[in-house]
């Protein structure tokens, strides 16, 4: 019990002063790992990877348990899918052996295969409500840096917001803060793809800065352009749902249902750009 | 037992230290697995609260501005944010919880649902108000409203074990 309230107040405002110099000091140093964050990261993160695991188990059998009705559905139209694309695999099969070939003959190399990735598994979530962030399992140790592109085999994850030792914190796109340079595959229209948080939890994304008679269409792949030297050329990113006029009409946005479910992706790959 | 740790506060305080580490790893882990409307409940504000309310002393607000920081850390963004709000939320429950709290987890409950109410306003606020981002009225419907619930909800499971580890 506090009896002296004055040196309540004294000690609180001490407190308060401490800690928004510490505010200040995290401002300018932003993205670089701080002593104490890596000493924590390196005590928390084994301990958090074992409870990472835990949480998706519980995570999974609340899941289980509340669609078991849709399963059999899910496994029916499942099954007709596999059919399809196998037949698709074949014959995009065909298509790749062509296109090799044609390659060599003109000598073009492939970016993709020149990717250096490294993969990594998310082992803590973000503790609030309000942001999309996880913690992934790699830091500079193997060589990831600070803007490093992270995606999954779905498409487009996020960014390397900061990096400590052993740790990387990423930054996915639905987050507020984060913008993305993109490009519609069908016609090479650029625009710019950023987080909303109205959006966010249903895992999709606002597409912006579209010409107000853009021929877009529903359902468009939506990939990244390039542009901004963070996020390599063609990684998908979604697929646009919805089309929009803004508030005063001259310009239009689209919704984009991101191609990765954030919800459950648990591996994700970093893209080491070597910068 | 109980005399033991009477006679040696430092278990108190060892046992406190405890409790913020192992609920910080739930928080960014396991919590994620129990989340309904999109919303997980925040530990780490709960626990300040309750200690709060539970001691009444100095250590309310180290509990305060720790679990803050902690919650700065994993979250990604400018450190210091969260550790002010919950050394300011220790500091309120120590201010205002002498005449109002009489030991009840139904007051703790109170407080935990009104004080994370004013948190996740001024997280919203600071974070995306004032930068344009989001309506108020979609932030207070589907995160700050829901967000405080579940924390009120937590607190009849978490007070008891507060007490019951940190209170001799």
């Amino acid at each position: 019990m506090v009896r002296n309230k004055k040196s309540l107040h004294v000690i609180t405002i001490i407190i308060c002063a401490v800690i928004l110099i510490v505010m200040g000091i995290s401002f300018a140093t932003r993205g670089t790992s701080s002593a104490s964050g890596n000493v924590l990261g390196v005590v928390v993160s084994p301990v958090q990877k074992f409870f990472s695991s835990v949480g998706n188990g519980v995570s999974g059998f609340f899941g289980f348990v509340f669609d078991m009705k849709d399963f059999q559905q899910e496994n029916l139209e499942l099954k007709d899918e596999v059919n399809r694309l196998s037949a698709r695999v074949r014959e995009l099969e065909a298509f790749e052996q062509e296109n090799e070939r044609l390659r060599e003959m003109l000598d073009f190399k492939s970016t993709a295969g020149d990717r250096d990735m490294v993969g990594c598994e998310i082992i803590a979530k973000d503790p609030s409500n309000w942001f999309y962030s996880f913690t992934i399992d790699k830091g500079s140790d193997d060589g990831i840096q600070v803007n490093d592109a992270v995606m999954s085999g779905y498409g487009l994850v996020g960014r390397v917001a900061e990096v400590g030792a052993g740790w990387a914190k990423v930054q996915t796109i639905v987050d507020v803060n984060c913008s993305v340079g993109a490009m519609v595959s069908r016609n090479g229209e650029y625009a710019i793809i950023d987080g909303d948080l109205t959006l966010a939890d249903k895992g999709q994304c606002r597409m912006s800065a579209l010409v107000k008679d853009t021929g877009l269409v529903l359902g468009d792949t939506v990939v990244t352009s390039g542009l901004g030297e963070i996020f390599p050329e063609g990684i998908l990113i979604g697929t646009v749902s919805d089309i929009k006029s803004d508030s005063m009409g001259y310009s239009q946005y689209a919704i984009i249902d991101m191609a990765v479910d954030l919800e459950k992706i648990q591996e994700v790959m970093v893209i080491r750009s070597g910068r | 037992m109980n005399q033991i740790f009477q006679d040696k506060p430092i278990f108190k305080y060892l046992l406190t230290a405890v409790l913020i580490f192992a609920l910080i790893i739930l928080q960014t882990t396991v919590v994620h697995g129990v989340e309904v409307f999109n919303v997980i409940p925040n530990l780490l504000v709960v626990m300040v609260v309750c200690y709060s309310l539970l001691h009444e002393d100095y250590s309310a607000l180290a509990v305060g501005a720790v679990c803050g920081l902690l919650l700065d850390v994993h979250g990604g963004r400018t450190v210091g944010m969260n550790a002010l709000l919950c050394t300011l939320l220790a500091y309120m429950c120590v201010c205002v919880s002498g005449n109002l709290y009489n030991n009840n987890s139904f007051v703790a409950l109170v407080f935990v649902l009104f004080l994370s109410m004013a948190y996740e306003l001024v997280i919203y606020i600071f974070n995306f108000a004032i930068w344009g981002h989001g309506s108020f009225a979609f932030a207070l419907l589907h995160k700050i409203l829901p967000g405080s619930l579940y924390n009120s909800l937590v607190t009849l499971l978490l007070y008891p074990l507060i007490r019951r580890l940190t209170v001799f």
